[in-house]
C-alpha cells in the first residue's frame, strides 16, 4: 500500500454547497413517471406478485472484496461460511449466482439489502 | 500492532498514522463535494442505486416501495462514518477511532460505497485492477484513495474473521489479485 502518498497532502477545503441528504437525493435515480402518493396495485397484479417464484441473483463485480461478499451473504441470508463461500466463488467464476428463490416481496427485500451493501443484485422470475 | 483490533465488547479500534487519519476524517465531506460537481458522473448513481429489474414497470414499482429506504441507508452510513471520526483520539504516533459494534456494518458500507464511487470514476472494469502496483510509481489521487480504502476495509474484515486469503480460489492464490467479485 502506498499510504505514504497521503502524508502532507493538502486536503479538500470544506466548501460544501449541498448537505448529505441533498447529495443522496441527487444521486438516487428518480424515474420520470414517479408520482407522489401511495402504491396501489391492481388486483390482478397483486395475484401475479403472490403467485410466482423469483430468483435473487448477484452479479460479478471487480471491486467488492471476496471476503466482503462472504460477509454480506452471511449477514443477509444467514448462510454458513461454507455456503456463502461457494456462492461467492460461483459469482467470481460464472459471473452470477442465484442466492435464493422465493415470492416476489421477499425477494425484493433481499435485493434491497444486497444493494445497501453495494452488491449488484437483481430479480429474475423463475421459469418452468 | 494490527491497525484494526476487535475489543471484548464487539467494537473495533482503528489505529492510523496522522496522514491517513486526516484523509479519512475529511472523507465524508470530500465525497459530498466530489459528487455535487456539475460534471457528476451519473454512472456512479447507477452503481450505488442499481436496478433490480430489467422490466421498467417493475423497476418503477420497486423504487416506489424500497428506493427511499436505500437512499436513507446510504445517508446513514455516511453519517455513522463521520461520527466515528468526530470522536477520534489524536495520539503522538497517529489517530485512534472506535467503531461501536452496532455501527460496524454501516461503517463498512460507507467504505464500500466510496470504493464503488472511485471505481466508476477510474473506469475500473477488470478484477486485476490492483495487481502489479508499483509503490514507487506515481498514481492518481483517486487510485491511491481506492487502495487506502481497500486496505482499510480488508483490515476491518480481518478483525471480524473474514480473511481474504481464505476465500481466494486455489487457482488464483498466487496471482496477487487484491480484489475479488461482488
Amino acid at each position: 500500500m502506498g499510504v505514504s502518498l497521503w502524508q502532507g497532502q493538502a486536503m479538500v477545503s470544506a466548501t460544501i454547497s449541498v448537505t448529505a441528504s441533498r447529495f443522496y437525493d441527487a444521486a438516487s435515480p428518480r424515474l420520470s413517471t414517479e408520482k407522489p402518493g401511495t402504491v396501489s396495485l391492481p388486483d390482478t397484479e397483486t395475484a401475479t406478485r403472490l403467485g410466482r417464484i423469483w430468483n435473487v441473483i448477484v452479479w460479478d463485480d471487480p471491486i467488492n472484496l471476496m471476503s466482503y461478499v462472504v460477509y454480506v451473504f452471511q449477514k443477509v441470508f444467514g448462510m454458513s461460511e461454507q455456503l456463502a463461500t461457494r456462492h461467492m466463488i460461483e459469482v467470481h467464476k460464472a459471473g452470477r449466482s442465484i442466492l435464493t428463490s422465493c415470492e416476489r416481496e421477499k425477494a425484493e427485500l433481499f435485493v434491497s439489502r444486497l444493494h445497501r451493501y453495494g452488491l449488484q443484485a437483481t430479480l429474475e422470475q423463475q421459469t418452468g | 500492532m494490527e491497525p484494526v483490533q476487535r475489543q471484548d465488547d464487539g467494537s473495533l479500534r482503528v489505529y492510523l498514522p496522522h496522514g491517513e487519519g486526516l484523509v479519512l476524517y475529511t472523507l465524508p465531506q470530500r465525497i459530498e463535494d466530489l459528487l455535487s460537481r456539475k460534471d457528476f458522473n451519473r454512472r456512479v448513481a447507477e452503481r450505488l442505486f442499481p436496478v433490480a429489474y430489467e422490466d421498467a414497470g417493475k423497476e418503477a414499482e420497486y423504487r416506489k416501495l424500497l428506493g427511499d429506504d436505500l437512499r436513507k441507508s446510504k445517508l446513514e452510513s455516511l453519517e455513522v462514518f463521520r461520527k466515528t471520526f468526530e470522536d477520534w483520539e489524536i495520539l503522538q504516533e497517529g489517530v485512534e477511532v472506535t467503531i461501536p459494534e452496532r455501527s460496524v456494518e454501516t461503517w463498512l458500507g460507507f467504505l464500500n460505497d466510496t470504493r464503488l464511487y472511485l471505481s466508476v470514476e477510474l473506469d475500473i472494469t477488470e478484477n486485476d485492477w490492483s495487481a502489479g502496483l508499483d509503490p514507487d510509481k506515481e498514481i492518481s489521487e483517486e487510485l491511491a484513495l481506492l487502495h487506502l480504502l481497500t486496505w482499510l476495509q480488508q483490515c476491518v474484515l480481518d478483525a471480524l474473521g473474514f480473511i481474504q486469503e481464505r476465500y481466494m480460489p486455489e487457482d488464483e492464490e498466487t496471482a496477487g489479485d487484491e480484489a475479488g467479485e461482488g
